[in-house]
């Protein structure tokens, strides 16, 4: 977490260009509008005075509807940890790190070999990130390919609610949001009192260009009618699902993430709506939806930055990558996606450590990799302190040209509080590094893993508790399985 | 008394465990004006600095705060324990005598000097020279002193030639053959240890004084 970043954060638009990508919207919005696939939803909009032609499901949203809907919004939305102390506070240029949700394989870093996940994966990515000191709220990185598919994003959730004390986002995958909500219940008590202690999120997306499917929208309106954090975000992919140009593709992007918060905060006002982007660039030797290209860079930098214009809680994406193994690319990718996605100043950013390989592939491994990479950016971030005391002229005028500063009691003072230390990266001596069994960035990586899932317990949630989201599951299992 | 003992030690340990000199001075002093035995005093100091060592092999302690450790505990070791270990007929037992400095034509003092600390803090009367040290001079010390080891630093690569020409120089004088010699500095490496005949190298001050040990055949 990154509480109020001292150094200046990225704003890649000039005014003018902000502008000019905010009209752009309001436009497309006004003229070409957007399809929604829920009845409901459409006649919501209709009722406010959108134009909608109900056979062609398409909505067009006057301009004072849509800046409407965002003086609706939240302008600071609490994403609660079982926990008080891992509470989030989404707003202005609060910075959290949280995984992502989504891999269906889990990459076997010794033999670099991929294998289905399984709902015990999804427990171990949530007990490590339950650890990990960087990571600030829990998607269950893997999904559970060993339980039948209709019940699969219970089973994510029921792993995770288990195994962190976090705040736990999931993707709907289009199931029916109430269930995940009845889930989530059992650890407050009862629904009403998750209001209060909103310590689930949900993910789920538009489909590009300008369409919204009748399941997503129908969680979007239930999520907003619960009063929980909603991350609503189209994936568009440059020059295939959105134009050719980044300014495009943003203006689109922008234009089905508004429409979403329209029918979000007209369905409850104040609904805790969570703004973005996790539009790429579809590559021209591959086809494939890019997870480390610069242009996703750019979209998050655009975003939060747009995000901060309209004063609504802003989502973004780093720390994954578009290699097949865990290796030097995978690294950079990750590093540099988490720089820019922290030095845009988004609230929430995602996909930490994951999404090897198009986003089917997850790696526990880049999860702790991250973990430093993180840390390392959020010393740089949080700025240092310049009063006469750091200014040090008082120890340079003690040490003089020519001596130490080893000595010094403001050496003592300080090195503790000013410096940051590794705990995964190596900086030895090649001797005593070749000592020490010459191991890897990898290596190191994987034996810090270990140690965390076999040391680790994450605070285990009361026996009632436990029963009662374990019948939960259950029933509602039996439910969806027999429909 | 036993109880009174332990109190002192254990104020002697606190006050080396967080860097505080005042406080160091004070549980010294107070520790022999009550009458303690130098000698215990002593024990302690060196089993707090054991322990220091083996918090900062582990990573708990940082540099700094060895080489503070160290420069404290010489102080309190020098301008208190030593002169009451005097006045009663005895003296400080050390496991060896150094002689370290930098050579001519350099100036850097820092590796040098840290180096210097940690044999000091391992037990070994540490003799000084500081940097651009001449090899006459260096020659003159040995004759001096008579230590079992000097140490040559360097940190230039232009400088290093001076280490070679050191060790002629007390081939010369015919002193190399009661004298080991280390050498030490960022470009020194194994091959260059060889070529000029010195007798080791440590990558950085903690194997420095594992390398001194070794040679001069002190168990750890």
């Amino acid at each position: 977490m990154i509480e109020s970043p001292k150094i200046g954060i990225f704003e890649y638009f000039s005014k003018d260009e902000l502008y000019r990508i905010h009209a752009a919207t309001l436009e497309v919005l006004e003229k070409i509008g957007v399809k929604i696939e829920e009845e409901n939803a459409l006649r919501l909009l209709d009722s406010i005075g959108s134009d909608v032609e109900f056979s062609k499901r398409i909505v067009k949203i006057p301009q004072h509807v849509v800046e409407e809907a965002i003086k609706k919004s939240s302008h600071s939305v609490l994403f609660a940890g079982r926990s008080k102390e891992f509470d989030l506070k989404l707003e202005g240029k609060k910075i959290n790190f949280g995984l992502g949700e989504g891999a269906i394989n889990i990459l076997d870093c010794e033999t670099n070999s991929i294998r289905p996940s399984t709902k015990n994966d999804v427990a171990n990515a949530s007990k490590l990130a339950d650890a990990l000191p960087t990571i600030d709220f829990v998607m269950p990185l893997f999904t559970a390919q060993d339980v039948a598919k209709q019940v699969m994003p219970l089973h994510n959730l029921h792993a995770a609610l288990k195994n962190t004390v976090k705040p736990v986002m999931v993707v709907d995958f289009g199931l029916d949001a109430n269930y995940l909500i009845k889930m989530a219940s059992t650890i407050v008590g009862e629904e009403q009192k998750l209001k209060e202690r909103p310590l689930l999120g949900m993910y789920s997306e538009p489909i590009s260009p300008l369409t919204h499917g009748k399941d997503h929208i129908k969680n979007l309106m239930t999520f907003a009618n619960a009063e929980l954090p909603i991350v609503y975000i189209p994936s568009a992919a440059s020059c295939s699902t959105a134009p050719a140009t980044m300014a495009g593709a943003i203006v689109q992007s922008n234009a089905e993430t508004l429409s979403g918060n329209v029918i979000a905060q007209f369905t409850k006002k104040g609904a805790k709506f969570i703004y973005g982007a996790d539009t790429s660039v579809m590559d021209q030797r591959t086809g494939v939806f890019s997870y480390g290209a610069p242009e996703w860079m750019i979209v998050n930098l655009a975003m939060a930055q747009l995000g901060r214009y309209y004063n609504l809680p802003t989502w973004s994406t780093g720390g994954c990558s578009d290699s097949k193994i865990l290796d030097g690319q995978a690294t950079l990718e990750a590093a540099l996606s988490l720089f820019i996605a922290a030095s845009s100043g988004a609230n929430l950013i995602h996909d930490v450590g994951s999404f090897l390989n198009f986003g089917l592939t997850g790696s526990l491994e880049l999860v702790t990799i991250c973990d430093e990479i993180i840390s390392m950016i959020s010393y740089v971030l949080n700025g240092i302190e310049v009063n006469d005391e750091t200014l040090a002229l008082d120890v340079i005028a003690k040490v003089g040209p020519g001596g130490h500063f080893i000595t010094q009691k403001h050496t003592l003072d300080f090195l503790r509080k000013e410096h940051w230390m590794p705990t995964l990266l190596n900086r030895q001596m090649r001797e005593s590094w070749v000592k020490s069994g010459s191991k890897d960035l990898l290596e190191r990586a994987r034996e810090k893993t270990k140690n965390i899932l076999s040391s680790h317990l994450p605070n285990p949630l009361p026996s009632d508790v436990k029963k009662e989201l374990d019948d939960v599951l259950k029933k509602s299992e039996k439910e969806i399985l027999n429909a | 008394m036993v109880f009174q003992v332990s109190k002192i030690n254990t104020a002697i340990k606190e006050s080396l465990l967080t860097f505080d000199r005042e406080k160091l001075i004070e549980a010294t002093k107070k520790g022999l004006d009550e009458g303690h035995d130098p000698h215990d005093l002593l024990d302690v100091v060196t089993s707090s600095l054991r322990e220091i060592g083996d918090k900062f092999e582990n990573g708990e302690f940082f540099l700094a705060e060895l080489i503070n450790a160290g420069e404290i505990a010489k102080t309190i070791i020098s301008e208190y324990l030593e002169p009451s270990l005097k006045k009663s007929g005895s003296e400080r037992k050390v496991i060896g005598h150094i002689v370290i400095g930098t050579v001519a034509g350099d100036i850097h003092d820092i590796g040098k000097s840290i180096v210097a600390s940690m044999l000091s803090m391992a037990g070994f009367e540490v003799i000084d020279l500081g940097v651009d040290v001449s090899p006459d001079k260096f020659v003159e010390a040995v004759k001096e002193h008579s230590p079992e080891v000097i140490g040559l630093s360097a940190l230039l690569t232009t400088t290093l030639p001076i280490q070679r020409e050191t060790i002629k120089a007390l081939e010369e004088n015919k002193l190399r053959g009661q004298v080991k010699v280390i050498v030490g500095g960022s470009p020194v490496t194994e091959d260059w240890v060889k070529e000029i005949g010195a007798d080791g190298y440590g990558e950085d001050a903690i194997e420095a004084v594992k390398i001194v040990k070794r040679i001069l055949d002190i168990s750890e």
